[in-house]
Parts: structure tokens; C-alpha cells; sequence
């Protein structure tokens, strides 16, 4: 015992702990509610895209077409009125179409059904009412030696739309590239308005205006190293609520501890199945680039 | 009987009427006033002692068997009984692990007696807990039976200990958030000295932030919450650092596997003040040293590292009035560390997360009946990010700062009153201002065109004050009623909230059988923002304000303690419901660094409403050589908001609809201790996919950007919050400990061996799925998810030493 007074004796044992992973899927009871007919897409004034398909176990290794619906037919409704129009198949899952009469301001459904699976619809979505922007200003704020082009606008938000979204695009030729763009300030240190879909929360029925900017240069490979873009597209205007939540929705990965932060819930809108179908009304500017 | 019969009926009429209960509250206290002051009355008070240390002991039971009336003492050792017989009275005075002491004398006037305790010799005495003193609602385990639970890294942990009673349950493995009858940690006032700490938990939430060396006593209260208490809903964590040994100088070392930390404690004036100091230090980060040894920017390997520490600080006098000072401080960090280079940058991050705390009390007796209680107390919390990025070819840094404070000034006056033989009666206010600043920021980056940002979130400055009454009423011999009622008041900008929280405890005793109903009202007036409960930098404490509503919670509890003839065997069954408004989580597709903006307000679901509801069930054999318990609970946790889970009731995450656990320490005549865990218990809920399918892979909105980003894929389906149970959580640990006691120089050690998960069971402490793709030339691609689970320590064994002198 006189060898447990020494201070020799005080030693750690080692670290003898590791992380495991494994795989559960097996003890896992799944809840899946069994196929359902699936609708996703928007439609707007002058444009439908949708796709139809059904839905399959998650834990069930599935092939390529497995979760095509059978003989689906894609029809959309005008709300109280009796405009109903029946879309055309364009491949196996795809259904798209032009203009066909669908005014702004109106509310519409999507109704699908298919062989051996249960009809559904999505809910009424009204298109959102085309929107203009204003003093559309553009200019060059060179930072460490790249151009940083800064776009600002002002837009009168009205009752409707309340869901916004804006894209930008920059382009040399015919060619279309993305490129990274941000909001100066409140994008960053506030959440007034950001970068794709946004609310009207700090300025629901005002005159506001929106500032955003860009990199155009670097992303085109040229002869002689990265070219600069010729023109900026933006793309802008209402979009329906129905895509806001969805984006709401998105798995957020912060990074920390995988699995340990809680999920979002996937948003659907449609009744006895699963899916997205929203509206919009975008528009597209073009815009030269201020070298 | 008529006026007992309104009080049990307090609730149901409070319910009708609050302002005319405080009134008939009023009137019955003044009623019995007038009554008792007819008879001519004495007290007996005083302290009990250690008889080595001069340490008051907490709990302590003061039993009178003639009168079959019994007290216990307070926080302060202290006790107070008034009396009416002027005949020869006998006195037992126990506490576990002491001798008792038995004593008669006359009482012919008022008196203060002061007790000193002797150490139990080794002997196989059972500890004879007296049925009209057992507590309901109240777990009060000496800490030394805490310390010797076999804990992860071999750590003694009282705040994880408590896990091991009914009704309390952890989160995630190994972590030190409790989970109080279908509370959330944050609902539990964890009180240091009467100050209020916010985040409990170090490294990552796999220790708490008390030092067992530095800490005294340990009180849980899981409903029937006495009056005094308020600002939580599911529990009261009531710890007591110890005052110092005001006879002789002493120390405590101790050598473990993830920290090591030393104590000493002595008297400043012998008698009459003492000291008591102790600081520890986890030192996770050597480990690492190997990795940091040689790191250079240029590597391409991360460099990590996690340093944690904790100072306490206490010291008291007792004046010649018999008035009592006590000075007590707390400081603890938790520090972390990464640098890495990415790409042509090289990155650095420092968080930073801690609290401290700063307590004066002063307590003295203002005559034989009434005591004064008085203290001031400050307490903060903060955590700092600090994130750094540096371009090495160009040599330019960006930077960004983000902080979170909180800070507490509170005053707290109480008045206690033995009033006659069968009341005991006590009063206070409290006063409290806040500050909280959820979210500070600064940027500096080459990348905007601004040189600098700083930002910060509102600041808020709550002021809330409580007054509260509470009265304990011997109605008969074997009928105890705790009754009181706090008065909350809470101000945020120009709002204020009032909210009236009734308490009534009635407990019964016959024969060897104890009875007990509870109901309590409570309220909360701050909010934890936390997707986990791990404790970790950044989970955000925001206040109510004027759109994020208080919480209150209502909860009813009723039981059964029974206690064998022998006295060493103790079975209890107690249920509760429990009823929660105004909870706050989370919005969909929100992470922690989004809350950091600064419309946290707009950033989560409010109003949710909670319901939990249980049995508990407990067999305890406590004797001196042997401790033994088996707990379990069998209950049912959900939490219900407009816009989760489509507005349905889902199960709440830590949702363990069993739980058992068994504890067993037997100490052998040879020295040896040995000790013995074992926890199975329903597995948490996580959400999980329920289906996938044909559509956009991210977000509709993708759809329509100008370069197409996502196509169609296989989206996700995740239609309801909390879906999946995990498998049954099971675990073993065991410990052996010798100790050594040195008659030559007075000192006595311990070396300690212990296995956390003794049978390597792969625990999940995370979940999440994973796609399986493949490529067959005759069917093309093959998909599927699969789950994957992360699990932490299988099989760690540890030695640490202890040396006391």
C-alpha cells in the first residue's frame, strides 16, 4: 500500500471509448402507409410542369421506372368555376403546358389519378398577380480586385403576392451559368428578405427596396483564363406559399453532430398522396454587366 | 375539521375565485395566529452539526416520540419546533451515516440546542427513517451515496445520479440533461447556493458542471413544490456547496481519467468560520496533444482540441447573535478549439460557453420564533463563437464574433415562523432583473464591400417579482399539510404578466404506510432554444416577451410509501399528471446558427401545448453496508403544436414509456465497495422517413430557377414529427473501490475501478438514413435507404484516486 502514497501511483487508464456505427434499418418497425399517387410541379399563366409518379417504401431497393404511375391522367380545376382542362402526358412521369388560359389572381387544383392507386388532388393555389420592379439600378463595387456588381430595385408589395423569389443568373453568349450572389447586409445579419424564396415579413404592404449582389467574373473558362460574364439575368416576382413551406421544409445540416438535430417534416400539399404543386408569376431581366 | 376541509378543497375553489383564496388564505393564517397566541407557547431551535467538521448537516431529522412530531433541518442545518408541553420531552436526532442522539430534558422555557453528529462506526445499523418524517415529491440523497454510482470516465456525477430515480430519465447517452416527469432541462431550477445556473452541463453534456468534492447536499423536488420555490416547471434542483470544516484544515485530491480537481477547506476563526475552495479541471485536450504537437497551418490534418474547468468558492461566519454570513462563488468554462486548412484558406474557431455565479446569505434568528433569511445573488451565463479565416496567398482575414449573454441580479428576503406546536409558517418576496441579449454579432470579411458589421439582436431587461406565503399544518397527529400560494409578476418592455401558483402537499401517515396528494401550479418566464439536449454552446436562452408567451404548467401527483418493520425495505408507487402551455420549438427547417438571427421571435412555433402523464414505482433497502434500488417508470410524454406534425398530438422526443433502473452499492468489512448500475428503458423517438418518391429533390422552389438545379429525384417522405422508436436502451456498469485509511497521518484514499457498459452495447445516440446506390448493367441503377446509428462508449473502463487528509 506504502506505493499508492506516491504520487507515481495516480495514473489515468486509457481512453478507451469509440464511436460505433451500425446498422439498424432492422429494428426498426416502418410506418410506411403503402404506395401512393405522387404530384409535384407548378404551374403559372403561360407555363405547367408537373410530374405524377407513386411512392415506395424507403427501406425497399427500388430500379429505374419502379415508381411510375399506371395510366395517369393529370387534370386541372379553377376554383367555384367550371374551367377544367386535361393535361397531356409528354413522357412516362412528365406532364407539361403552355398558355391555356389560366388567369392571375385565380385559384387552381391539380386532380391526378391512376391505375390501382387512390385519386389526388392537390389544394386550390391561387397564381400569384405579376409583379414589376422599379428603378432598377445597377453598378460596379470592385472589392479585392473582382468585380462585385451591386443590382437594387424598389417593388411595391401589395395583399398579394406575400412570397417572393429571386434567382440570378450570369451569362456569356448563350451560355447560362450560376454565380454567387448575396444580400449585403439584412440577407446576412437578418432574415427581411434572402436569396430564392422569402416573405414580405418586414415590409407587408410597403414600398421596399432590394438590394442584392454578385460575382460576375471567374466562372466562364476562356483561352486566356476566366472570362466575365456579358449579362446578369434575375428572375423575379410572386410565388405561391405552397413553395416557401416546401423550402421551410429543407434538411438543415448544421454541421454539428449528424443525427443528433431534429429533422424538418416534409411539407406536402396533396390530399391521399405526396408532393409540391405551387404557382408563380416570374419574370426575367437581363442586364449587362458593369465592368 | 371545517376549515381542513376547505383547504383540500383549495384548488377546485381557486379555480372559481384566485383573489378571494388569498384573502381566505389571509384570514386562516391570522385565525390560527390569534389562536396559538392564546396558549403559551415554547421553541426549541438550533443547529445540527458534523461533529468533526462543524458542517451543518442538511436533513436532519429531529424527532420528539412522545409527541410522535418531528422536524428537519434546513438548508442551513437549522431547525425550529414550537411547543406547548412543559413536561420532560425526549429527543432523537438522526441523520444517515451518523450516530443518533437520544436525549430527554424539561422544557421550561425557550431553548436552542445544538446537535453534533458522530460519524457512524462500520457497523450494520439500519438507517430507521421515522414514517411520519418520509417525503414525498422530495429526494434528498446524502451525496456521498451519490458519489458511489459507477459514472461514465469514473467521475462521481450527482446530477446524472439522479437519472437513476423514478420519473427522471437522461436524453442522449451519457449526457447530463434531465428529463423531470415530461419536462424538458430547462424547466428544472438548478439553484447553486440559492443562485440560478443556466447551463449544467460541461464537455459536450457528458459531465455536469459540480464538483462532488465541493458540493454538500442535493435536493430534488419533482412536485408538490414548496411555495418558496418558483421560475421552473418540472423540478427543483436545490444544491448546497459545502461551508468548509470550521475545525481543521482538510483537502481533497482526486486523480480521474478526464479531469482531476483538489479541495481544501479549514477555518478562519475556529469555531466560528471557515473556507471552503476547490477547482477542476478536465483536461479532454491532452489527450489530443499529440495532434497539436507540430500542427502547422500548412497540414492538412484538423487540429481539435476541449478544455473545461470549475472554481467554487465558499466562506462563512457565524456572528455572536447566532446570525450566519455566507459568501459563495462559482466560475466554470467549457473551451473548444479547432484550426484546419481548406482549400487556399486556413480556418479557426474558438467557443467558449460558461457560467458564474456569486451568492451572499445572510440568515438570523430575529427572536425564539422567527427567522430572517436574507440574500443577494448574481448570476450569468455566456457563450462566445469566434470564427476566423485567413487567405494564405493574400494574406487577408475575415472574421466573425457571435455572443450570447444572460444575466441575473436577484434579491431574495424569506421570513420563517414557528407559530405553535402544529404550524409552521413562512413568508417572502423575491426580486429579479434580467438581461438578456440572445444574439450579438460582428463581421469582418474582405468579401463585402463593408469593412466591418456589427449587429445585435434586442436586448431585453425582464423584471419579475414573486411573493409567496406557505404554510405546513400538523392537523393531526398524522396529517401534514403544506399549503401555499406565489404571487408571480412578470415585466418585458411595456407588458406585464401576473400569474397566482397554488401549492398544496397533504401527506398522511399510518401504520407503516405514508400517504400523499400534490398539486402545484408553476410558471416560467425564460425559454431554451435547443434542438438536443446536449448543453452546448449553442443552445440560446431567450426570455418571454410580448409574442413569446410565459410557460406554465399544472401538475397533480399522488402516492404510496410503505416501509417494512425491519425499516431497511421502502416501497413506493406515486403518479402524476402533468399539463404544459405555452412551449416553444423549433420551426420547420430552422437550425441553430438561423436562431441566431436576430427575429428569433419569428423564427419558432409558440404556444405549443405538453401532457404527461405516470407511475413510478420504487423499492429501496438502505442500511450501512448494503444500498440497493430498483426504480421504474411507466409514462407518456407528447407535446401538440398548430404548424407540427399537422397539429396532432406527437410523442415528445425523450418519450420513455419504460424505464427501469437498479443500483446496487455494497461496501465489504474488508474496505472493498462494489457497485453496480443497470438501466433499460424505452428507446427516444426520431423522425424518420415513411416513403419516398418520384418529385423535386430539394425544395419546389428549385424548379424554377433560372439554371435548372434539381430535376426530378426521389424526394423524401417525413410526414409526421417523431415516428420511430429507437431499440431499447440497455446498459450495465460496475465499480470496485478500496479504501485506505492511514492512521499515521490521519488520511484515508481511495483507488477506484469501474466499467461504464460492461457488455459493450452499442447504444444509439443518433440516427440517421443513408441511400444505398448501385449500378447492374441488366437492371440499371439500384436504390435504397438504410438507417445507420452512431453509438458512444462501449466498454470503458476507469481508474481514478482519491486522497483525502
Amino acid at each position: 500500500m506504502k506505493t499508492l502514497a506516491r504520487p507515481i501511483c495516480m495514473v489515468l487508464s486509457l481512453l478507451l471509448f469509440w464511436q460505433c456505427d451500425s446498422d439498424v434499418t432492422g429494428k426498426l418497425q416502418s410506418d410506411y402507409a403503402g404506395d401512393r399517387l405522387t404530384l409535384s410541379g407548378f404551374f403559372s399563366v403561360d407555363t405547367i410542369s408537373l410530374t405524377v409518379g407513386k411512392s415506395t417504401d424507403p427501406f425497399s431497393p427500388i430500379e429505374r421506372g419502379e415508381l411510375l404511375a399506371e395510366n395517369p391522367q393529370v387534370y386541372i380545376e379553377e376554383e367555384g368555376g367550371t374551367f377544367q382542362f386535361k393535361l397531356t402526358l409528354s413522357d412516362s412521369v412528365h406532364f407539361n403546358a403552355g398558355k391555356i388560359g389560366l388567369i392571375a389572381g385565380k385559384k387552381y387544383r391539380i386532380v391526378a389519378s391512376a391505375e390501382n392507386l387512390d385519386a389526388v388532388a392537390s389544394n386550390f393555389i391561387q397564381i400569384p398577380d405579376p409583379l414589376s420592379i422599379q428603378n432598377l439600378t445597377f453598378k460596379n463595387l470592385p472589392v479585392s480586385g473582382r468585380i462585385t456588381n451591386e443590382l437594387s430595385f424598389d417593388i411595391q408589395d401589395g395583399s398579394n403576392p406575400d412570397y417572393y423569389f429571386f434567382d440570378i443568373a450570369i451569362k456569356k453568349a448563350n451560355l447560362l451559368q450560376t454565380a454567387p450572389f448575396w444580400v449585403p447586409e439584412d440577407g446576412i445579419l437578418g432574415n427581411c428578405y434572402a436569396t430564392f424564396v422569402f416573405t414580405d415579413l418586414c415590409f407587408n404592404g410597403k414600398k421596399t427596396n432590394l438590394t442584392y449582389r454578385v460575382s460576375p467574373d471567374g466562372y466562364f473558362k476562356g483561352f486566356n483564363g476566366p472570362q466575365v460574364a456579358d449579362s446578369i439575368v434575375i428572375r423575379f416576382g410572386g410565388i405561391s406559399e405552397e413553395a416557401y413551406r416546401s423550402q421551410r421544409a429543407m434538411p438543415v445540416d448544421d454541421g454539428f453532430i449528424e443525427g443528433i438535430n431534429e429533422p424538418p417534416l416534409t411539407y406536402s400539399n396533396i390530399k391521399n398522396g405526396y408532393g409540391v404543386v405551387f404557382s408563380h408569376s416570374l419574370k426575367d431581366y437581363t442586364i449587362p454587366v458593369s465592368k | 375539521m371545517d376549515v381542513g376541509y376547505c383547504i383540500i378543497k383549495f384548488n377546485f375553489i381557486f379555480s372559481m375565485c384566485h383573489r378571494r383564496i388569498l384573502l381566505i388564505l389571509v384570514l386562516l393564517i391570522y385565525s390560527v395566529i390569534l389562536f396559538t397566541q392564546s396558549r403559551q407557547l415554547f421553541t426549541i431551535n438550533g443547529h445540527v452539526y458534523d461533529h468533526e467538521s462543524g458542517e451543518p448537516l442538511i436533513g436532519a431529522t429531529i424527532f420528539l416520540p412522545h409527541l410522535a412530531k418531528g422536524t428537519v433541518t434546513d438548508a442551513f442545518g437549522r431547525y425550529n419546533l414550537a411547543l406547548s408541553a412543559k413536561d420532560s420531552l425526549r429527543m432523537q436526532v438522526s441523520y444517515v451515516g451518523y450516530q443518533k442522539i437520544d436525549t430527554s430534558f424539561i422544557l421550561e422555557k425557550s431553548t436552542t440546542l445544538n446537535f453534533r453528529l458522530k460519524i457512524q462506526s462500520l457497523q450494520e445499523v439500519e438507517i430507521k427513517s421515522k414514517i411520519g418524517n418520509l417525503q414525498h415529491n422530495i429526494i434528498q440523497i446524502p451525496v456521498e451515496r451519490l458519489k458511489a454510482i459507477p459514472m461514465l470516465f469514473g467521475q462521481p456525477d450527482l446530477i446524472k445520479s439522479l437519472s437513476f430515480l423514478p420519473g427522471v430519465t437522461t436524453g442522449v447517452e451519457g449526457t447530463t440533461g434531465l428529463f423531470v416527469r415530461g419536462g424538458t432541462p430547462d424547466q428544472n431550477l438548478i439553484l447553486l447556493d440559492g443562485a440560478t445556473v443556466y447551463n449544467s452541463s460541461h464537455l459536450f453534456g457528458f459531465q455536469s458542471v459540480f464538483d462532488p468534492s465541493a458540493i454538500k447536499d442535493i435536493r430534488l423536488i419533482k412536485g408538490g413544490f414548496p411555495a418558496r420555490y418558483g421560475g421552473r416547471l418540472s423540478s427543483i434542483i436545490d444544491i448546497t456547496m459545502k461551508e468548509g470544516n470550521n475545525q481543521k484544515q482538510h483537502g481533497e485530491f482526486t486523480l480521474g481519467l478526464i479531469n482531476s480537481g483538489i479541495m481544501l477547506e479549514g477555518p478562519i476563526q475556529k469555531g466560528r468560520s471557515s473556507y471552503m475552495v476547490s477547482g477542476r479541471a478536465a483536461y479532454l485536450g491532452l489527450l489530443l496533444l499529440p495532434t497539436a504537437l507540430g500542427w502547422k497551418k500548412q497540414d492538412d490534418r484538423p487540429f481539435n482540441t476541449m478544455l473545461s474547468y470549475d472554481f467554487n468558492l465558499k466562506a462563512n461566519h457565524e456572528f455572536k447573535d447566532k446570525a450566519k454570513l455566507f459568501v459563495s462563488a462559482y466560475v466554470g468554462r467549457d473551451i473548444y478549439l479547432t484550426k484546419f486548412r481548406f482549400d487556399s484558406s486556413f480556418y479557426q474557431t474558438d467557443l467558449g460557453w460558461g457560467n458564474q455565479t456569486a451568492s451572499i446569505r445572510y440568515v438570523r434568528p430575529v427572536n425564539n420564533k422567527i427567522y430572517a433569511q436574507s440574500q443577494l445573488s448574481y448570476n450569468a451565463y455566456n457563450s462566445v463563437e469566434k470564427s476566423n479565416r485567413e487567405y494564405i496567398f493574400t494574406e487577408q482575414e475575415s472574421s466573425f464574433v457571435r455572443q450570447s449573454t444572460i444575466q441575473d441580479l436577484s434579491f431574495k428576503q424569506n421570513f420563517s415562523l414557528a407559530l405553535s406546536p402544529v404550524i409552521n409558517f413562512s413568508a417572502g418576496v423575491e426580486l429579479l432583473k434580467q438581461t438578456f441579449q440572445p444574439s450579438s454579432i460582428s463581421l469582418s470579411s474582405p468579401d463585402f464591400s463593408l469593412d466591418s458589421l456589427t449587429k445585435q439582436s434586442k436586448t431585453y431587461h425582464p423584471f419579475s417579482y414573486a411573493v409567496f406565503t406557505e404554510g405546513e399544518w400538523d392537523v393531526l397527529k398524522s396529517v401534514k399539510i403544506n399549503i401555499g400560494l406565489r404571487r408571480s409578476s412578470y415585466q418585458v418592455n411595456s407588458q406585464s404578466k401576473n400569474y397566482w401558483e397554488p401549492r398544496l402537499n397533504i401527506n398522511f401517515a399510518h401504520h407503516r404506510f405514508s400517504y400523499n396528494l400534490a398539486y402545484a401550479t408553476t410558471s416560467q418566464f425564460v425559454h431554451l432554444l435547443a434542438n438536443n439536449s446536449l448543453g452546448l454552446f449553442s443552445d440560446l436562452w431567450v426570455p418571454s416577451t410580448e409574442q413569446v408567451s410565459p410557460q406554465s404548467a399544472r401538475q397533480y401527483s399522488g402516492g404510496i410509501i410503505y416501509k417494512t418493520p425491519s425499516l431497511k425495505w421502502e416501497f413506493s408507487v406515486e403518479a402524476f399528471q402533468k399539463h404544459l402551455r405555452n412551449q416553444i420549438d423549433y420551426r420547420q427547417g430552422i437550425d441553430f446558427f438561423e436562431v441566431s438571427n436576430f427575429n428569433w421571435e419569428n423564427t419558432i412555433e409558440k404556444n405549443g401545448i405538453g401532457r404527461a402523464k405516470g407511475v413510478e414505482l420504487m423499492i429501496k433497502r438502505e442500511t450501512e453496508r448494503f444500498n440497493a434500488w430498483l426504480a421504474y417508470t411507466l409514462s407518456n410524454n407528447e407535446r401538440k403544436f398548430t404548424n407540427i406534425n399537422g397539429g396532432e398530438w406527437y410523442p415528445f422526443r425523450y418519450d420513455k414509456r419504460h424505464n427501469l433502473s437498479l443500483n446496487l452499492v455494497k461496501r465489504w468489512k474488508n474496505n472493498w465497495t462494489w457497485g453496480l448500475n443497470f438501466v433499460v428503458q424505452s428507446g427516444s423517438w426520431v423522425t424518420l422517413l415513411s416513403g419516398r418518391y418520384q418529385g423535386p429533390i430539394n425544395n419546389a422552389s428549385s424548379l424554377v430557377r433560372i439554371v435548372n438545379q434539381s430535376g426530378i429525384s426521389l424526394a423524401e417522405v417525413r410526414p409526421g414529427r417523431n415516428n420511430q422508436r429507437l431499440p431499447t436502451y440497455h446498459r450495465m456498469d460496475c465499480s470496485f473501490t478500496k479504501n485506505y485509511q492511514s492512521k499515521k497521518n490521519n488520511s484515508n484514499s481511495a483507488l477506484s475501478f469501474s466499467v461504464y457498459n460492461l457488455y459493450a452495447r452499442e447504444n444509439p445516440y443518433a440516427i440517421y438514413p443513408s441511400l444505398n446506390v448501385s449500378y447492374n448493367s441488366f437492371s440499371g441503377y439500384q436504390s435504397f435507404y438504410y438507417v445507420s446509428s452512431k453509438a458512444l462508449f462501449s466498454f470503458i473502463p476507469t481508474l481514478s484516486y482519491t486522497k483525502k487528509w
